[in-house]
């Protein structure tokens, strides 16, 4: 028997094995990447200043050290930048979902004069940097006397063009009969669109909200513009500025660290919980 | 385009339906007053900032006490303006970098990950940074590039390399950036492509296999092509993206050292709101939209020759 037939099968053999391995080799050494600097943000924020700074790099503390966070709350006011991005979240939020909504719910069910022409022109702003509103948009604000204001940061971000397609497409899935059946009941749209359209589109509703929410608490930019007063900071500005005094970073990296652990933790606890809505969300907004 | 994408899903009777007047009076009340809180958002925080920021791009204005009409002589300042022009050649480098590279590398990933065991988890823990915000993300990335004790050049000493000062050279600050952005954005992309590869029917695969194709001629031949949308809309995302980048550079070097991470939105800023040169900077607002819509117009037009939209 000639050779060669024993070698067809060994190569494919061995491809069979290789490529499988070369796959986890290379999915795990990505997640290994994108976990470390989570890890040394975490175990960082539990040395001492001197620790981290220590050449070379120990991957644990030395000796664990909680006042990092203690000092977190010395150095900078962290318990009101908390706060301000809780109230300027849950306002943007719950904003958003409201106006929204309503008009996701008219572009999918009401029949009204404009509507495909208007669903357009909406869907249309989505492709306008905002870069180039940005500026008379802070103007605006000024105008209305908002800035360092709550309502100047919640305000201009309740408007998310993805949530009003998202919600538009989930309520053409709702049956037309529900809502047929409660116009014989002499129901009218507002109690249709409150009653009945509303509760049955919760899991639509929590996806738009946790991406409203998401982006109000992530946001940089709108709070640098809108709070020039510390005490009107959110914990990204609040964190961004302090990061921008070298010195400062020198001095306190892990109250520092310790401050972005935190800031990030109640996202990522809502994110291990509802994964799945955070997933569709941005997948649905990407794929349309 | 995405909503005619989306009506064309509803049949032809409804299509001719929804193009038939409507007569209801009490629809087109309700209607118009279930929208009107959205339009009067976009009037106030779209319509009129866009008019008005090109009526400024006109004005030497500021807040406070300059108001006066100067023609194009913003636009003309601004194709003389040495620091402008360096931000444009940053974000042309800068996507350079990160365009390529995030396709490659969310693709790979998104196709490594496809049938290995264990999937979900990875697919969560590579969509952690999506969750964060980038202020966290670029201060952490701070230290990990910091010379003597940061991670990625204690990472390099195990292997015997003795790393760079990433942020504070000229040579390599920018390449650093768009690293983080690539690092950042991979989880989000790796979704995205993997929801592509999910509409590839399998039987695809089943015939190549039958006809002798290996593994890499199916990739190419069968799995680009089918997912020529997705990367169509990762390559449109992108190409709007690279010019908007803010929050990276402004935290982790604040656009230097010597102006070698200074990004277009970044100087637009600084111009903005640290030098109060607010009809300058809304003249550099319009030429950055300009820039996008020209190159996302060319990029739409050449989609016709590679993105294949029948399955």
């Amino acid at each position: 028997m000639a050779p060669t037939q024993y070698n067809l099968p060994t190569l494919a053999e061995a491809r069979r094995r290789f490529f499988p391995t070369v796959k986890y080799a290379l999915v795990v050494a990505g997640g290994v990447g994108t976990a470390l600097p989570f890890i040394w943000m975490v175990l960082s924020s539990f040395k001492t200043n001197a620790d981290i700074g220590r050449i070379p790099m120990h991957w644990f503390p030395a000796e664990w050290v909680p006042q990092n966070y203690a000092k977190v709350f010395e150095i900078m006011p962290f318990a009101r930048f908390y706060l301000n991005s809780i109230i300027v979240g849950v306002l943007t939020t719950l904003g958003a979902l409201l106006i929204c909504s309503m008009a996701a719910y008219a572009f999918a069910r009401i029949r009204f004069f404009g509507r495909d022409i208007m669903f357009m022109l909406i869907l249309t702003t989505i492709m306008i940097p905002w870069w180039v509103t940005l500026i008379p948009a802070y103007l605006v604000i000024r105008q209305l006397g908002w800035l360092n204001t709550y309502q100047g940061l919640a305000v201009p971000g309740m408007l998310n063009i993805m949530g009003i397609f998202l919600l538009r497409q989930f309520f053409r899935t709702i049956p037309p009969d529900i809502e047929d059946a409660a116009f014989v009941d002499g129901a009218n749209r507002l109690q249709i669109y409150a009653r009945i359209v509303l509760p049955m589109a919760k899991p639509a509703l929590l996806t738009v909200g946790l991406m409203t929410l998401m982006g109000s608490w992530n946001s940089l930019v709108w709070p640098l513009v809108i709070s020039q007063h510390e005490s009107m900071q959110t914990l990204p500005l609040g964190l961004a500025v302090l990061a921008n005094l070298a010195g400062w970073v020198r001095h306190e990296t892990g109250a520092l660290l310790a401050a972005t652990f935190l800031s990030i933790l109640p996202i990522v606890i809502i994110y291990m919980f509802l994964q799945q809505y955070f997933i569709r969300g941005l997948a649905l907004s990407g794929l349309k | 385009m995405a909503s005619t994408a989306a009506e064309s899903g509803g049949g032809l009777v409804a299509r001719v339906r929804s193009r038939l007047p409507v007569t209801n009076r009490r629809d087109n009340i309700a209607g118009w007053l279930f929208i009107s809180p959205v339009l009067l958002w976009i009037l106030v925080f779209t319509a009129y900032p866009l008019i008005s920021s090109l009526y400024l791009s006109f004005r030497e204005w500021d807040p406070l006490f300059t108001d006066e009409y100067v023609g194009l002589a913003n636009y003309a300042e601004l194709m003389e303006d040495r620091i402008f022009l360096t931000a444009y050649r940053n974000a042309l480098v800068y996507a350079a970098i990160t365009i390529p590279l995030g396709l490659v590398w969310g693709m790979s990933v998104a196709l490594a990950v496809q049938h290995i065991r264990g999937r979900a988890f990875f697919r969560a823990l590579y969509f952690l940074p999506t969750v964060t915000s980038s202020v966290a993300i670029a201060i952490v990335w701070s230290f990990a590039y910091q010379q003597d004790y940061g991670l990625v050049n204690s990472l390099l000493r195990y292997v015997n390399v003795q790393g760079p000062n990433w942020l504070g050279h000229t040579q390599w600050a920018l390449l650093s950036i768009s690293l983080v952005v690539v690092w950042a954005g991979t989880g989000f992309w790796m979704i995205v492509f993997l929801a592509g590869l999910l509409d590839i029917p399998p039987e695809y695969y089943d015939a190549a296999k039958v006809d002798g194709a290996t593994s890499w001629q199916s990739l190419w031949r069968i799995t680009l092509p089918l997912m020529s949308p997705t990367i169509f809309y990762y390559i449109t995302n992108a190409l709007i993206t690279v010019w908007v980048q803010f929050e990276i550079p402004f935290v982790m070097t604040g656009g230097g050292p010597a102006n070698a991470t200074l990004m277009p939105a970044l100087h637009l800023y600084r111009e903005a709101w640290d030098r109060l040169k607010m009809g300058y900077a809304s003249a550099m607002a319009w030429v950055m939209a300009l820039i996008i819509f020209i190159i996302t117009a060319l990029h739409f037009g050449l989609s016709r020759r590679w993105v294949n939209y029948d399955r």
